[in-house]
């Protein structure tokens, strides 16, 4: 027993003797490997971005890019987040649903901003998927999905993994404290901008109170259980004072009626 | 099918049927298959091990015993790679930095899989011959785990 344990330290001994040896090599300036991790990002965004609009059409219209960069712009910007970090992208989709892609890339269906009421509404969602990429969640999500997708990465099957992972990432399945911790971050980021963070709140009573029975409204609530809980916190942890509006009338129109009729 | 056998105290001396330097045989080549086509997921080689050796786990002392011996190599690389494999994933999402401790152990791990391929290989054609092969390290927890018996 005692000649097993000398032959086990020796022989992890040994393995952490060439580790460390080899660690002391300088590899990534060999490999010029310095920024792979950031390129590495960038080409996998670009490809789940590519494969999400081979589905669904991007609203292309300049001055409703222009509306969502506003809010984007002032959530960013007040709460010190590098605008150029976060990208959004609508797209013309029945499916009540916004989500966040790798790489800072929020993905926003034409359905959901049709039953925001108002512009606040809007922007508590943005807010909510900007406190998902702010808090790692979707590389953590990442991490499992691709784990998972390894296999058949090596049957040969690459579009297969990239379609499984990004079914994945839009199912929005985060777990219920990933959930409390963007909407805890989102409404931080609206008080901190001076947007009212309340009709985020009325946002999910809307959404399980009024059309709960429709199929679209069905699938929104099944990947973003405790709706109603979620309501009571954003309420208790929103400061009621006068907020300003976010968007002038006649901006919050003119997005609503481009999205909702494309083309108009 | 069942044999009669004498007790076996000494595997160095020993001297094993044809059919049992086949199979003890077969073990660290089941062990060479699989880490070829296990290398990207740790997991194959392992199960493929575990699969043979609970085959052979009625087989005689000679068998189990080279059985046991390239098992337990295989849970050893297991560990390494599974680490090694963890950590990619996690570079490769943008949640660890590419760093050279990284690719220390990267390169590590290369030796130690190389070393034990050889090293199964070697013992392959070793225990085909009649040879018993006793590994450093793994020889001796093989006969902690695996006590002489009548089979």
């Amino acid at each position: 027993m005692k000649k097993l344990a000398i032959q086990f330290i020796v022989f992890a001994g040994s393995f952490f003797l060439i580790w460390m040896g080899l660690a002391q090599l300088p590899w990534t300036k060999w490999l010029h490997a310095q920024n792979f991790s950031a390129k590495r990002q960038k080409a996998m965004s670009d490809v789940f971005i590519k494969a999400y609009g081979l589905k669904n059409r991007s609203i292309s219209d300049e001055s409703v890019k222009k509306i969502v960069d506003t809010i984007k712009r002032r959530i960013c910007i007040s709460n010190k987040i590098d605008t150029a970090t976060i990208h959004i992208y609508i797209y013309q989709n029945p499916e009540i649903n916004a989500y966040s892609l790798p790489g800072g890339n929020i993905m926003v269906n034409t359905a959901l901003i049709a039953q925001c009421s108002n512009p606040e509404m809007l922007a508590g969602v943005i807010a909510h998927e900007i406190g998902h990429i702010e808090s790692g969640h979707i590389k953590k999500r990442m991490v499992k999905e691709i784990a998972l997708s390894v296999a058949m990465l090596f049957g040969g099957d690459n579009l297969g993994i990239i379609k499984t992972v990004l079914k994945e990432l839009s199912s929005g399945k985060f777990d219920r404290t990933q959930e409390t911790e963007a909407d805890t971050k989102a409404v931080q980021y609206l008080m901190t901008a001076g947007i009212n963070p309340l009709p985020m709140a009325d946002f999910f009573d809307k959404l399980q109170h009024s059309h709960g029975d429709t199929p679209e409204i069905l699938e929104w609530l099944s990947t973003h259980p405790n709706s109603k809980e979620r309501a009571i916190l954003i309420r208790k942890l929103s400061s009621r004072r006068p907020y300003p509006a976010l968007l002038s009338d006649s901006s919050w129109h003119y997005l609503r009626k481009a999205t909702t009729n494309p083309g108009f | 099918m069942e044999y009669l056998q004498t007790p076996v105290n000494n595997l160095a001396s020993y001297n094993p049927r044809e059919d049992e330097r086949e199979k003890a045989s077969n073990g660290y080549l089941m062990s060479v298959i699989a880490v070829m086509a296990g290398l990207p997921l740790p997991i194959i080689n392992l199960l493929a091990s575990v699969l043979f050796f609970l085959l052979n786990r009625k087989a005689t002392y000679y068998v189990k015993w080279h059985c046991t011996q390239a098992l337990l190599s295989q849970v050893t690389i297991f560990f390494m790679n599974s680490v090694a494999f963890g950590w990619t994933v996690k570079i490769l999402t943008g949640n660890a930095p590419l760093t050279n401790t990284y690719l220390g152990y990267l390169f590590t791990i290369i030796i130690f899989n190389v070393t034990e391929i050889i090293l199964n290989i070697s013992a392959a054609i070793s225990v085909r011959k009649g040879h018993h092969k006793e590994w450093w390290f793994w020889g001796a927890l093989t006969n902690l785990l695996i006590k002489p018996g009548k089979r």
